[in-house]
């Protein structure tokens, strides 16, 4: 990957590299601003691409781009920063554009309270709030699309936050979304809302392993009947000092009820574990259960991932996925992804 | 009696007075120690970087978020260091008072001279560099002297009560730098502010040998003064700023591009620059793997170092003055073997 080239054109360009004045040279003039001082929004591209081999999924192509997604960013004023992600993907062998989320953050009301307003995605557990492209997978668990959709539960509504004043993390979010065409909360009243309610509290274990512990409810209309939600979701991470050794344990576990007369409570849940066992090598084991609401249809899912990041920015991997469930026969699939960012440098979210 | 309840009452006023205690984040240790040495008994001080581990790559955790969220004063290097993770924790805290361009928001890289600010088009194949210069620069101790007296204004003004006793604290701290890099006797005989504009102008010895006061240096100057041109190679482009202030000449480093894992074919490169330049040492910090260093070592017969590269990072680096003693002194003490 890397072309040889002959140590003395090295050391000459290290040397051009390294010729600097070699002190301050006195005061300094005043400087400019050490961060980003355009007001033009940040902007990042993330180009997902893939092939599947083994069991197809109907309708899909043996390669092709998945998604790319636009990221926006930028602050409005002093008082409010808006974002937005902006999806092109391929659907069914079809090219759709799609608002995955588009909103105005107020974070300086003060007193620990913020407030998000748009098209969002709905604080259920924590894997919901990710993109896709943020996963340590490919394709969002069973466990929440059985209930939330096939990229979790995304709409226009308002979200508001409460960060504690205290020393241990605690925050609390309640939000009101128009959600209304999931598996689990849909309506063809635009009037009607669902409510969800997500408390998540941190705990830190010494500088290298912490844990985030999270509760979720959530109620809103399933036709003519009310559905509910209520879940706990659960991260852990190892990261030492070194460069190049990490760990992951995420699991999130949800109860259903459609509210429809007849119609069970649904369970789904699922574990992971991410082990980056040498530098930028990461092996990510998942298990994966979902019973899907209204019917009595249960899958499981076992998948294997192995990632090289070779930046923070790119990304292969490979992804082994076995599949079994009492409406199909046992399927295995095996994904390949090529994953890249450019633009803005992406935030190192917990 | 009255005279009593006088007396107490003043006391009380005066205990409310001085109670108030800044809360402040700071992104690395040696910002950390800058703001408890200037700050004292006034100033609690949380730091997101501690220990042995890469400020480049930290994660928003929400523990910093729930501490930047009662905090009055963000310390941060800037120069895109805490690109990761400074505007998720800020936001993330509901925290006003810390957004960028607010007083209680600080990236002391705004106050200091910037080194290797790449000039043409910035592009990631250059690897993850800065665009706004090299981040490292609390590795110099003319900038931490900078830092201290700056950041003693700004806490000042976040708390005016007690700013007459940060500007003093930070006073106090450049004399025990000037003292430590140059030498006592030199530094109350000439004065510090002096001795750091000759050195920035590269005329220190010359200028000491007009005043015949070249026989007083002493402290790191005149420790690394023999090594003077010293060839080096370090893993990361983080010891510009001490290099530069000491006069190592780094020729290369063993990540072929910043941020980017050394390769077998670069590492071939670095191995015959050593071989071919003249290179003495390799330096490197304690959270990267010492295969590479090691392998290059045995290779060339050149000594590698592992040593902090901020405060807090190995033992006996507790604060500033010290981290630059650890430094000095393994850098001196290997060169001279």
């Amino acid at each position: 990957m890397y072309a040889l080239i002959p140590a003395s054109a090295i050391a000459a360009a290290l040397a051009r590299a390294h010729a600097q004045d070699s002190k301050g040279g006195g005061e300094p003039p005043p400087p400019p601003p050490t961060q980003g001082s355009s007001s033009n929004p940040g902007i990042s591209l993330v180009f997902n691409m893939g092939a599947d081999l083994g069991d197809k999924v109907d309708g899909q192509r043996t390669a092709d781009f998945r998604e790319i997604e636009f990221g926006f960013a930028s602050d409005v004023d002093p008082h409010l920063k808006a974002q937005a992600f902006i999806s092109v993907a391929k659907e069914n062998g079809e090219t759709v554009v799609d608002v995955e989320e588009a909103f105005g953050q107020y974070s300086n009301f003060g007193h620990g309270l913020s407030a998000k307003f748009g098209k969002i995605k709905g604080a259920i557990g924590r894997t919901n709030r990710n993109h896709e492209d943020q996963l340590e997978y490919l394709h969002f668990p069973f466990a929440i699309q059985d209930i939330l959709g096939d990229e979790g539960l995304r709409a226009v509504g308002g979200s508001i936050s409460y960060l504690f004043p205290t020393k241990q993390f605690h925050e609390l979010t309640f939000e009101m979304v128009d959600a209304d065409d999931g598996p689990l909360f849909k309506s063809s009243d635009a009037d009607t809302m669902v409510s969800i309610a997500h408390y998540r509290t941190f705990f830190d274990f010494g500088q290298d392993l912490s844990a985030q512990l999270g509760a979720t409810y959530a109620n809103g209309p399933n036709m003519q009947n009310r559905a509910s939600l209520y879940g706990f979701d659960y991260v852990m991470k190892w990261h030492p000092g070194r460069v190049g050794r990490s760990a992951m344990l995420e699991s999130e576990a949800y109860w259903s009820d459609p509210g429809s007369p007849g119609s069970d409570k649904k369970f789904g849940a699922f574990a992971a574990l991410t082990y980056e066992f040498m530098p930028r090598w990461f092996a990510t084991f998942k298990a994966d259960y979902g019973e899907i609401p209204e019917t009595t249809n249960v899958h499981r899912q076992f998948s294997g991932v192995l990632t090289y990041k070779l930046t923070e920015f790119e990304h292969w991997r490979i992804q082994w996925d076995h599949v079994t469930s009492n409406f199909d026969s046992a399927k295995n699939y095996l994904s390949l992804q090529f994953q890249f960012l450019i633009g803005k440098h992406p935030a190192h979210k917990y | 009696m009255k005279r009593l309840i006088c007396a107490l009452t003043v006391a009380a006023c005066t205990c409310i007075v001085h109670a108030k205690t800044l809360n402040v984040i700071a992104t690395v240790e040696s910002l950390g120690s800058i703001v408890k040495t200037v700050g004292g008994s006034h100033v609690n001080v949380t730091t997101l970087v501690v220990g042995a581990r890469d400020p480049h790559r930290i994660e928003a955790k929400p523990s910093y978020m729930s501490a930047a969220g009662r905090a009055d004063l963000w310390v941060g290097i800037g120069l895109d260091l805490e690109i990761g993770y400074e505007e998720p924790i800020i936001s993330g805290s509901a925290n006003g008072r810390l957004r960028p361009g607010s007083l209680g928001n600080v990236h002391v890289g705004d106050w200091v001279p910037v080194r290797e600010k790449p000039t043409g088009e910035v592009t990631r194949a250059m690897g993850d560099i800065h665009p706004f210069g090299n981040p490292h620069v609390w590795l110099d101790p003319y900038n931490m002297r900078i830092i201290a007296v700056r950041l003693a204004d700004r806490m000042a003004e976040l708390d005016p009560q007690d700013g007459a006793e940060f500007k003093s604290n930070a006073k106090s701290f450049a004399a025990r730098l000037d003292k430590a890099m140059f030498g006592d006797a030199l530094a109350v005989k000439i004065g510090g502010d002096k001795l750091w504009e000759w050195d920035n102008q590269d005329q220190l010895i010359e200028k000491l040998r007009e005043a015949k006061a070249e026989n007083l240096l002493s402290g790191w100057c005149q420790k690394m003064r023999p090594f003077w041109k010293t060839k080096v190679v370090t893993y990361h482009r983080s010891w510009t700023y001490f290099a530069a202030r000491f006069g190592l000449n780094v020729v290369g480093e063993l990540e072929p591009k910043p941020g980017i894992d050394p390769t077998p074919a670069h590492v071939a490169t670095i191995i015959k620059l050593i071989q071919d330049s003249g290179v003495k040492l390799i330096l490197q910090e304690p959270f990267y793997s010492t295969r590479n260093a090691q392998f290059v070592s045995q290779r060339t017969g050149v000594p590698y170092l592992v040593l902090p590269g901020n405060v807090g990072q190995s033992p006996g680096a507790d604060d500033v003055i010290a981290l630059f003693d650890v430094l000095v002194n393994n850098i001196s003490g290997a060169l001279r073997k």
